[in-house]
């Protein structure tokens, strides 16, 4: 068990701190692996989360990949919305309005992979027309 | 609109604890055209910040294992590490293609587990 959550935590950490998506992965692996109920799987990602963007920012901002305008103006909006959706969280199904949330989260998944072969399609086209 | 979206961003987090990240993501890229590292560094801070909130919430619904913690700790700090140094060594265009296959493969398994 021990061994199985070390290797669950360490390939989601690697991929949050990417920012491709490891929580989902979190989530999903460690319900499937029987770790963590739906519930536990969640608030544990969280904590995992802050850790992994802890030690990835500090790498980030040392490298200067990091801009501090945008996450000045953002912070405080997405403060105030993680505090309402507490509070949502603790008064609604989160079960029943889950499924909606994945529709939407498809729906983003493949516009990204449609726009990202959009642009490398374009930058082999450049590379063809200058060789 | 940026403040908006934020705002939906923290909404989604502090109720599904997972994937609203990627809606930053994909905001910044494709709608703000940020360069796709600093939008997933940016992301991850944001994201990590307003999870500190978001996990002190859950521990009303859950009972945290302490030592569950303790080695999460751990490996998350050097799975956060090697995530940012490696998060450089790929192109932004194949990066944000990984990135929608995950989101896309995960929200299919999501929608019907």
């Amino acid at each position: 068990m021990w061994i199985s959550l070390i290797l669950i935590v360490l390939v989601a950490g690697i991929i949050s701190a990417m920012g491709i998506g490891g929580g989902a992965i979190f989530i999903i692996i460690s319900t499937i692996f029987g770790l963590f109920s739906h519930k536990e799987a969640q608030g544990y990602n969280l904590i995992i989360f802050v850790l992994v963007g802890l030690s990835a920012s500090i790498k980030n901002i040392k490298s200067k990949d990091f801009d501090q305008k945008i996450f000045l103006k953002l912070i405080v909006p997405i403060l105030l919305g993680s505090l309402v959706g507490i509070y949502f969280a603790s008064i609604v199904d989160e079960d029943k309005i889950r499924k909606y949330f994945y529709v939407f989260m498809l729906c983003i998944g493949i516009y990204e992979i449609i726009s990202s072969l959009k642009v490398i399609k374009k930058d082999k086209l450049k590379i063809d027309e200058r060789s | 609109m940026i403040y908006f979206i934020g705002f939906i961003v923290g909404i989604l987090n502090g109720l599904f604890a997972a994937g609203a990240g990627q809606i930053l993501v994909v905001y910044f890229i494709f709608s703000k055209k940020i360069k796709s590292h600093l939008a997933r560094a940016v992301s991850i801070s944001l994201l990590a910040s307003a999870s500190i909130f978001t996990a002190i919430g859950y521990s009303r619904f859950i009972e945290f294992d302490i030592i569950k913690i303790v080695i999460i700790l751990f490996v998350s700090l050097i799975a956060g590490y090697i995530g940012a140094k490696l998060m450089k060594k790929i192109k932004s265009n194949i990066l944000n293609l990984i990135s929608g296959i995950i989101v896309t493969v995960l929200s299919i398994i999501r929608l019907f587990s």
